[in-house]
């Protein structure tokens, strides 16, 4: 039985074998007793371990110490199950775990490793289900302190969501096409021939923008100009002209061009 | 007839009542009574109209309204009208969707929406409907291409006034920014208005239906999306506004309306062999209830004005021109009854006035000795259909 050292800190047997797959991103941990309960209390998975080995009552949340105290009989559930315990249970961000809780063995490893790849071949279909979820984050996890709603991406102009975008059919402003360029596009490439636009565009401000241009590229070619002249004054010691030339330099670098 | 109103209505002073698209003009006119360009276009500096703020709104309107007057300066359309609908009551609004200038859903709102057309309404911009500014082009038979060119150079004027006020909401990638994002890129929609009973009478309109969906194109109701279809009017309009420019959706339109157009003569051939009694029996009938009725419904009256004006494209009968149908299945819309008679009118004497607004006209047609059975007409007031003028009615 080959000993695998946990993952956290390297000197203890790896006991707690954690998978997690987080939108369809597989992350593999081996840890040891100790380091699995501290990540658990302080990553906040472990209460969907307790609630899914039946350890927790929901309502007991709220007290701390209970809290604790199950997390302890849930992990020892766990350690005296013999390598077949496996817990799932879906975060609502589309994240996945898989607990194996058997020592390591290399048998088990493989085995658990098939359990991963179903559990992969399976992540497709819980897109659906963690879509479901979202909508009904607050009524599957009524009590769940550790669970925050997920930070949702808001247009900063109109503060309108993908979701309700989606429900409505409309954008709210068009800075909205910018904080949700990604998925406009795919909901485009679906719907209309290309996400590209390749017909007529704002022409005044095409003009405006090349008339910029313009004048800008030549108050650049003048001062070169100008300068060259200052260089060729100087170096033949005509330190009138060159007065001349700077002061002329000053008022041509001086210039605005409208929009800069 | 309508003349006991006080006050001239204010919508009627206000335009033409026979519309530049109503009008004889344009290609395939037998089939096609009206081409439509519309492009959405919205301002970068405010959010979309239904999330907008009442006095954004009002801004809006305020400035395009301003940049219509300086465009119609400088492109000849002095005669512009501006009509915020706050001043009109809700039939009058109505009636704007009579006409073809209005959406149903522009028309609830109050605040800050608004209408800017011509006189004849060939060219006209809807102000905070589903975008900000919906500059549309409305002519007589297929004429897409020109009414593209009309809408554009409109489109060219407005942008130029917004230019310096934060301009366009335009991006590189997606185009021209709309509230639905289903019509961003050109903001482009180009429809026509199709006259296809033969294609319902021989049940072959689904078939059509589907092979429009399959290139891309809408048959819709004839007042635009989610409408039902009066008098055999349907409405094709492309769905695709990016990825693709505006000339290839021109042409598209154009092409799959011509294709629509053979279909639908071939298959008033069919109604003149295998279908002929069925036919027949419908136009005669229309003729039959439009002559005697004294009150209709509007949704009859459009009906049977519709087997008349196929009656009058199969050459079975005389007097009703494609002119007069498209104005009276206008005139004859509940709203355009009450702007035109300036008041509210309950519905069962709207049925009644429809009928008196009707008969004259009706008076003139005359089928065909085919029709054995059926009375031809009264001969004293009969004059010749062609020298029948506008000031005729009311």
């Amino acid at each position: 039985m080959a000993n695998v050292l946990c993952d956290v800190c390297g000197e203890q047997a790896a006991t707690v074998f954690v998978t997690k797959i987080v939108n369809n991103e597989t992350t593999r941990q081996r840890l040891c007793e100790s380091c699995a309960r501290h990540r658990a209390t302080t990553e906040g998975w472990m209460q969907h371990l307790l609630q899914d080995s039946g350890h927790l009552d929901t309502a007991q949340t709220d007290d701390i110490m209970s809290f604790l105290e199950h997390t302890d009989a849930a992990l020892e559930a766990f350690m005296d199950q013999d390598g077949s315990a496996e817990a799932e249970f879906e975060l609502p961000s589309s994240t996945i775990f898989n607990f194996g809780g058997f020592p390591a063995d290399e048998d088990l490893v493989d085995e658990m490793e098939e359990a991963e790849m179903e559990e992969d071949l399976r992540a497709d279909d819980f897109d659906a289900v963690n879509e479901a979820l979202e909508a009904d984050q607050h009524q599957l996890f009524p009590h769940d302190h550790t669970l925050r709603p997920i930070p949702t991406v808001r247009c900063s102009k109109c503060s309108t969501t993908w979701d309700r975008l989606r429900q409505d059919g409309r954008v709210g402003c068009s800075h909205c096409y910018i904080v949700f360029e990604e998925q406009l596009r795919d909901v485009m490439n679906r719907v209309q021939r290309a996400a590209e636009h390749t017909g007529k565009h704002p022409r005044t401000a095409e003009k405006r923008r090349r008339r910029l241009e313009h004048l800008r590229a030549r108050r650049d070619h003048r001062l070169e100009m100008l300068n060259r002249r200052l260089q060729e004054a100087v170096a033949a010691e005509k330190y009138e002209d060159a007065a001349k030339l700077r002061d002329k330099i000053k008022i041509v670098a001086s210039t605005i061009v409208s929009g800069e | 007839m309508a003349t006991n109103y006080p006050t001239p209505p204010l919508l009627l002073s206000c335009f033409e009542r026979t519309a530049k698209w109503m009008r004889r003009g344009g290609r395939e006119n037998d089939i096609v009574i009206s081409s439509r360009v519309r492009l959405a276009r919205n301002l970068r500096r405010y959010e979309f109209p239904h999330r907008a703020s009442a006095p954004d709104l009002l801004t809006i309107r305020h400035r395009t309204f301003q940049a219509l007057h300086a465009a119609g300066e400088s492109s000849g359309l002095t005669d512009l009208r501006l009509l915020p609908f706050e001043e009109f009551t809700g039939w009058e609004r109505q009636s704007l969707v009579d006409r073809h200038l209005s959406s149903r859903e522009h028309i609830t709102e109050e605040i800050g929406r608004g209408v800017a057309a011509v006189a004849d309404a060939s060219l006209s911009a809807l102000v905070n409907e589903e975008d900000h500014i919906r500059l549309q082009s409305l002519l007589p038979g297929l004429q897409l291409d020109t009414a593209y060119s009309l809408v554009d150079k409109l489109d060219d004027a407005v942008e130029s006034f917004f230019d310096q006020r934060g301009g366009y909401a335009y991006s590189n990638v997606f185009g021209y920014l709309t509230a639905c994002p289903t019509n961003a890129g050109t903001g482009m929609r180009a429809s026509v208005m199709l006259h296809l009973p033969a294609l319902e009478i021989t049940g072959k309109i689904d078939k059509a239906r589907n092979w429009a969906d399959d290139n891309k194109l809408t048959l819709r109701g004839t007042f635009g999306e989610g409408s039902k279809i009066w008098g055999h009017l349907h409405q094709l309009s492309n769905q695709l506004t990016l990825g693709t420019d505006e000339v290839e959706i021109l042409l598209d339109a154009e092409n799959a309306t011509r294709e629509l157009c053979t279909m639908e003569r071939q298959a008033r051939l069919s109604l003149q062999g295998k279908w002929a009694d069925e036919t027949r029996d419908r136009v005669g009938r229309a003729y039959g209830t439009l002559r005697y009725a004294r009150r209709i419904s509007c949704r009859e009256a459009t009906d049977c004005l519709s087997y008349l004006r196929l009656g009058h494209e199969l050459n079975w009968l005389k007097g009703l021109t494609r002119q007069r149908f498209n104005e009276l299945i206008v005139w004859i819309r509940p709203a355009y009854l009450q702007v035109l008679h300036g008041r509210s009118i309950s519905s069962e004497e709207r049925d009644k006035l429809r009928m008196e607004l009707l008969r004259p006209h009706i008076n003139r047609v005359r089928l065909d000795s085919s029709f054995n059975g059926t009375p031809a007409r009264t001969p004293s007031a009969a004059p010749n259909p062609e020298t029948v003028k506008q000031e005729d009615i009311a």
